[in-house]
């Protein structure tokens, strides 16, 4: 099932269009982020990262991994082996927390902060973020995706049309 | 046209025939009827012999120049046959779109895998890359074992979204008629979504699958505004 929500603004000159962005998020029923897409993106890209999420979450319930523990082991493990394999990105597995829920919003953006001089990509940032935090909230991780990621503020605001 | 233009013509036609022709006139007497008292007269003899007609031309082959042998012209020799160009690009052109649909197939089966895109070649060539990612301090505190968590451990059947302080929705019971179109719109795509995220989250759990959640920038339902 599919939803959307808005969550920032942009400007809107004429037909021209200045600011504004997107992101996608594959989650439980019960909303557990496994995995995001930040920015848009291409059909094909969309449809393989969708299956990922959708093929990781089967294969973790076939080898009967069905507790929110046990599926965030199975999701770590997966987002640590596509930043290595894809992204040649190597994360120390041992000093990663093992209290998910206990982590905020702030202390993610902090962990983005400290590796800005690596010059991830968005997607590398995305698959960070999961290994450290694997089937987060919502709540824990779009602020981090829409602020630290694409750069764009957290908003309320409605569009601003101009004249 | 005389004889003489119509041995030019075919002098013209035929360059291999002998070089000259020689037209001999011939003719053929027409025998009369032998009167019965007629005597052996010369004079009345020729008159018997009747008039000459002509009968036709008898064409030989001379040389012209007398005394020489005929020059024999032999045949031009014949060009080897070669294909037309027209006929020699015929046989690339089915060749070049049997490769072409080869091509076609492998790029579609290639674009249809769900095997990964290769690393970039940057990061690929890029040692740099592969140096540790700073993990922050506050989450070595955090590193030891997870504090016991009932709910973590249970097995997961429950929607959490019930234990969120949200409002249960329930349909109407006139939604719920047979017929009646739930509440989920396209806005011109082929997904149907759910008027929100908990809205989703519900019809998700119900039906034992997974939600795709979009934060837009401005309002999706509205393209001029999307």
């Amino acid at each position: 099932m599919s939803a959307f929500q808005k969550v920032a603004t942009f400007q809107k000159n004429g037909q021209v269009k200045q600011g504004g962005n997107v992101a996608s998020y594959f989650a439980t029923a019960d909303g557990l982020v496994l995995h995001a897409i930040a920015g848009p993106t291409d059909a094909w890209t969309f449809l393989r990262e969708s299956h990922w999420a959708n093929e990781t979450y089967q294969l973790a319930l076939l080898d009967n991994q069905k507790t929110t523990s046990q599926l965030r082991t199975f999701f770590r493990k997966a987002h640590l082996d596509r930043l290595q394999k894809e992204h040649w990105i190597n994360v120390p597995a041992e000093r990663l927390p093992g209290d998910v829920a206990a982590l905020t919003s702030q202390a993610l953006g902090r962990l983005l902060d400290q590796n800005e001089h690596l010059g991830f990509r968005e997607q590398s940032k995305v698959h960070l973020l999961l290994a450290v935090a694997p089937l987060a909230r919502m709540d824990q991780v779009y602020q981090v995706v829409f602020e630290k990621i694409l750069n764009e503020r957290i908003s309320t605001e409605p569009v601003v049309v101009g004249r | 046209m005389t004889i003489e233009e119509t041995v030019r013509l075919m002098r013209l036609t035929e360059p291999w025939s002998p070089v000259g022709y020689q037209i001999v006139e011939t003719q053929v007497q027409v025998p009369r009827k032998k009167p019965a008292s007629a005597g052996p007269d010369p004079s009345l003899q020729k008159q018997q012999r009747g008039p000459s007609l002509p009968f036709g031309y008898r064409v030989t082959l001379v040389s012209e120049e007398p005394g020489k042998p005929m020059p024999v012209r032999h045949k031009p020799p014949q060009r080897p046959h070669r294909p037309s160009p027209k006929r020699a690009g015929v046989h690339w052109a089915p060749i070049l779109l049997g490769g072409f649909f080869l091509f076609l197939a492998i790029y579609g089966a290639f674009l249809l895998s769900d095997s990964p895109r290769p690393a970039p070649l940057f990061q690929a060539l890029a040692p740099a890359q592969q140096q540790a990612v700073v993990i922050p301090e506050e989450f070595a505190a955090l590193a030891a074992v997870a504090p016991p968590n009932l709910a973590d451990d249970q097995v997961r059947h429950v929607p959490l979204w019930e234990e969120v302080a949200a409002p249960k929705f329930e349909l109407a019971a006139e939604n719920n008629a047979v017929g009646v179109k739930r509440e989920c719109e396209k806005f011109g795509t082929d997904v149907e979504f759910a008027r929100n995220p908990r809205e989703a989250g519900r019809l998700a759990g119900a039906q034992d699958k997974l939600t795709f959640i979009l934060h837009v920038s401005g309002n999706f339902e509205d393209a001029g505004f999307t």
